[in-house]
């Protein structure tokens, strides 16, 4: 048989449960991507190759070296010049070619612009690297009866579940409030592997391709898969009638504007980024942060770390003063990275 | 007395209810979703399911990287 950019998605239609009818769908399709660094990137590229007809995503970091063993979209010169994610995602992503129409944000995503960003948009998919997206991306799927795709990685393996939302269990279901900050590793403390990124990433963009063409028979559990210890479990829960989210409705992450989170401390280059009403143990953040941080200092009632070259300042309540930047986006992600 | 948890054998004291079992891992109550003998315990029922020999734990933490 020869092959032409006619049958380019020949090998995927072969595959019955998918098939033609499925390769159609997924032309159709319009798909929200939040984050496009390590998990973002592989669930990118996967969609993008399968021939998914839109693609929109956001990140608001910029390429570092240390990114490149987990983030396949990048490259050594995009570490070098530090290049906006979104823009070297794009890059890469144009390369592969393909009736993909792609659509790329260098921005901050928040309850002040998750709406428009996502209008239009079949399904919403994770690829941040804090809770508080996850979360304001729960509140965003229920509100709007959308499915969406929870993933999460830390060092060897990670979690994925696949959310219809008032048909299955939401990600409130199963954990109704994030915990407290610093209660989870991150992967900036405890590290993370590129197959484990792979293989939840790869989990999730199937769930994803399930979702756009066959939602029903979507199997709405969270699976954890572990490509260290060779691991795989899956856990099948019900809805939860007493969820916050999609069983009283109400959604919390969704209606806090950024505007509420921070606040800029003029002529000081410093924003402060407000807490969750949590109190912090201290203590404990202090040792999660001994690796991430370049200096790490605990003073009576706070905390002070040197993190991604900014003089963070943590106090019990959460609150956290984040100097050297007026750039609420860049206080904001250096606090979910490090502090949430 | 013997419980299984995510498939491997544990030793826990009898009489160990489900909020102290998890405490005693130095775990946040927010941060696990538990299932015993393939029923979610929602949060607020932890204390009252005290743990019985043979009881089948699967325990998930909730993952914030990416």
């Amino acid at each position: 048989m020869t092959t032409t950019p006619d049958n380019r998605f020949d090998r995927q239609t072969r595959f019955a449960p998918f098939g033609t009818a499925g390769q159609a769908k997924l032309e159709q399709a319009s798909v929200f991507l939040l984050g496009a660094g390590a998990l973002g990137g592989v669930i990118a590229q996967s969609l993008v190759r399968s021939g998914v007809g839109r693609l929109v995503f956001a990140d608001r970091d910029s390429v570092d070296w240390t990114n490149l063993p987990r983030q396949v979209l990048f490259e050594d010169r995009h570490a070098a010049a530090s290049t906006p994610k979104a823009w070297a995602a794009l890059e890469a992503l144009e390369r592969i070619g393909g009736p993909t129409r792609l659509e790329a944000h260098a921005t901050h995503v928040d309850a002040d612009n998750l709406v428009e960003l996502s209008a239009g948009c079949d399904v919403l998919l994770d690829g941040s690297d804090n809770l508080e997206t996850r979360y304001l991306l729960n509140d965003l799927a229920v509100k709007s009866d959308r499915p969406w795709v929870y993933a999460g990685v830390i060092g060897g393996g990670g979690l994925v579940m696949p959310i219809r939302p008032n048909v299955g269990p939401c990600l409130r279901c199963l954990f109704p409030e994030p915990p407290p900050p610093g209660t989870l590793e991150t992967c900036d403390t405890s590290g993370v592997l590129m197959p484990a990124v792979g293989s939840v990433a790869s989990l999730a963009a199937g769930m994803a391709l399930r979702l756009l063409v066959d939602p029903a028979g979507t199997p709405l559990r969270l699976m954890e898969i572990d490509a260290w210890h060779g691991e795989l479990r899956t856990l099948s829960i019900p809805r939860h009638p007493e969820c916050p989210a999609c069983g009283k409705r109400t959604f919390p992450f969704l209606e806090a504007p950024l505007s509420e989170r921070t606040l800029t401390l003029c002529g000081r280059n410093t924003v402060q980024v407000r807490g969750q009403g949590v109190e912090v143990d201290l203590d404990a953040m202090a040792r999660r942060l001994a690796q991430a941080a370049s200096r790490v200092e605990r003073l009576g009632p706070l905390l002070r770390a040197e993190l991604d070259g900014h003089r963070v300042t943590l106090f019990r309540d959460g609150r956290a003063l984040i100097e050297g930047t007026e750039d609420r986006g860049t206080a904001l992600a250096i606090y979910d990275r490090f502090l949430a | 007395m013997e419980i299984l948890v995510n498939g491997r054998a544990e030793q826990v004291e009898p009489g160990t209810n489900l909020a102290q079992w998890i405490a005693g891992k130095g775990l946040h109550p927010q941060q696990v979703a538990i299932e015993v003998n393939q029923a979610l315990v929602p949060r607020d029922q932890r204390e009252q399911v005290v743990l019985q020999p043979g009881d089948r734990v699967e325990m998930v933490s909730l993952v914030g990287g990416g």
